[in-house]
């Protein structure tokens, strides 16, 4: 942990405001945009807000032999797998997560449409552990870490990921 | 290397997650392998595709809401560590974290103490040790429960879960819930045999379970090592591995408790990925 984010978490134990303001700064994009890409934006400010509820709870037994952003990713992705499991399938489609089409080709667009509908069929721990490590940019200790499985669990789920994403692309490409 | 070895190791190619020698044999397959190496121009093309989405902005006003929700003392300058906040005698910490975990069960009077939100969730049997299991029984109300049966509830937590209806010698399945503090999921599982009862937990080992002053005694079941708490009305065990952590309370019976133990720790052995 950084000495910064060290006196971050002292400053809101203490009940600082300004300590927890600059905390939410700090996490809440990265929050936010994994809550987006899990649930869609209908929700994702919800769950956004409960997961800094539940942090800013939480603080007094986080005990810093956890890196904290382990900690975060983990209470987002439970609420995300939460409210998946509150509010089944179909969900929101994604289309905010499309690139502006002004600014790609008609192909690009394509693809990235496609790729978000094969993402909108994956199993939602699935697509947790595709995130986090494509997004999110997570090594496989940490994800496994995050979603407390094996690293090993870690590969195969994301090996499972992306062999349904492109046996979808694949045969929506062909039809 | 051929391509079915290739193949499940092109994803932590791609990652760099693999050892040097095994990334070696990926490389040398590659270069002679068109099919592959489509598969790698793949994989990266999705990370490559997603990661070029647009960030999602923040929404305004995000950071009031949360400030709305908490609790006054928070934003006041009173949240504390907890452990400061109360005093850390064993039996006061268990009582009060008993007030959490058995809201509805036991009548508390009027000068109970106050438990600040920032009590950590946290299971503590100490009293199911002590008593017996209440009826309706939870681990605490900071987990929201929900009902699910075994096999969905095995699906809805990233840990190992014996999911079988039968512990041993008739104890039975009656019910199961899932819970989530935010910070960890657990599974509790209620069995019967008749008029007896025991309760098991499944849940991350980070999550704290307590047995109050209860004496721990670390047995030998098969090739692990399990403690076992002898507590005045039952028995509880509590092991763990690969980051899954189990606790079952309840049997009146030492030995009952350890063919429990073996059962559950054999099959949830058996699903080991
Ligand atoms: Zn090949």
């Amino acid at each position: 942990m950084t000495d910064r984010l060290g006196d971050l978490i002292q400053q809101c134990l203490a009940g600082d405001s300004r300590g927890q303001k600059s905390l939410y700064d700090e996490f809440a994009p990265k929050v936010y945009r994994l809550a987006v890409r899990m649930v869609g934006e209908t929700h994702a400010a919800d769950l956004t807000q409960q997961t800094f509820l539940k942090m800013f709870r939480g603080l007094p037994r986080f005990q810093g032999n956890a890196s904290f952003s382990t900690w975060l990713y983990r209470i987002i992705v439970n609420e995300c797998l939460q409210h998946r499991r509150r509010t089944p399938r179909p969900h929101q489609q994604l289309t905010s997560n499309l690139p502006d089409p002004a600014e790609t080709t008609s192909e690009r667009l394509e693809k990235a449409d496609l790729l978000q509908r094969a993402m909108d069929g994956l199993d939602e721990k699935l697509r947790a552990v595709f995130l986090l490590r494509e997004v999110e940019g997570l090594s496989y200790e940490e994800i496994a870490e995050i979603l407390e499985i094996p690293a090993g669990t870690v590969a195969s789920q994301l090996n499972r990921a992306r062999s349904e994403l492109r046996n979808y692309l694949t045969k929506a490409m062909s039809e | 290397m051929t391509c079915a070895e290739c193949e499940p190791l092109i994803g932590r190619f791609a990652d760099g997650e693999l050892d040097p020698g095994r990334k070696d044999f990926v490389s040398n397959h590659l270069a002679d392998c068109p099919a592959c190496v489509a598969k790698l121009g793949a994989i990266r093309e999705f990370g490559d595709t997603i990661r070029q989405w647009p960030v999602p902005v923040l929404p305004a006003g995000l950071w009031n809401r949360i400030v709305d929700e908490m609790p006054t003392p928070a934003i006041a300058g009173k949240i504390r560590p907890w452990r400061r906040a109360v005093p850390l005698q064993i039996t006061t910490v268990a009582a009060l974290v008993l007030i959490a975990v058995y809201t509805g069960w036991l009548a508390f009077g009027p000068d109970t103490p106050h438990i600040p939100d920032s009590t950590p969730a946290m299971v503590d049997l100490s009293l199911i040790l002590e008593k017996g299991i209440p009826i309706n029984f939870n681990a605490g109300d900071e987990f929201n429960f929900v009902s699910a049966p075994l096999d969905k509830a095995k699906q809805q937590v990233t840990f190992h879960v014996f999911d079988k209806p039968q512990l041993t010698d008739g104890f039975t399945a009656k019910q199961c819930r899932v819970g989530c503090c935010g910070m960890h999921s657990i599974v509790q599982t209620e069995y019967c045999r008749d008029q007896e009862q025991c309760v098991m937990f499944q849940y991350p080992r980070e999550l704290p379970v307590t047995f109050g002053t209860a004496p721990v005694e670390a047995v030998q079941v098969g090739e692990k090592s399990v403690n076992v708490v002898q507590g005045k009305a039952c028995w509880a065990a509590f092991w763990h591995f690969n980051g899954t952590a189990v606790t079952i309370v309840g049997p009146r019976d030492r030995a009952e408790l350890l063919r429990m133990v073996a059962k559950v720790d054999q099959s949830i052995e058996g699903t080991k990925q």
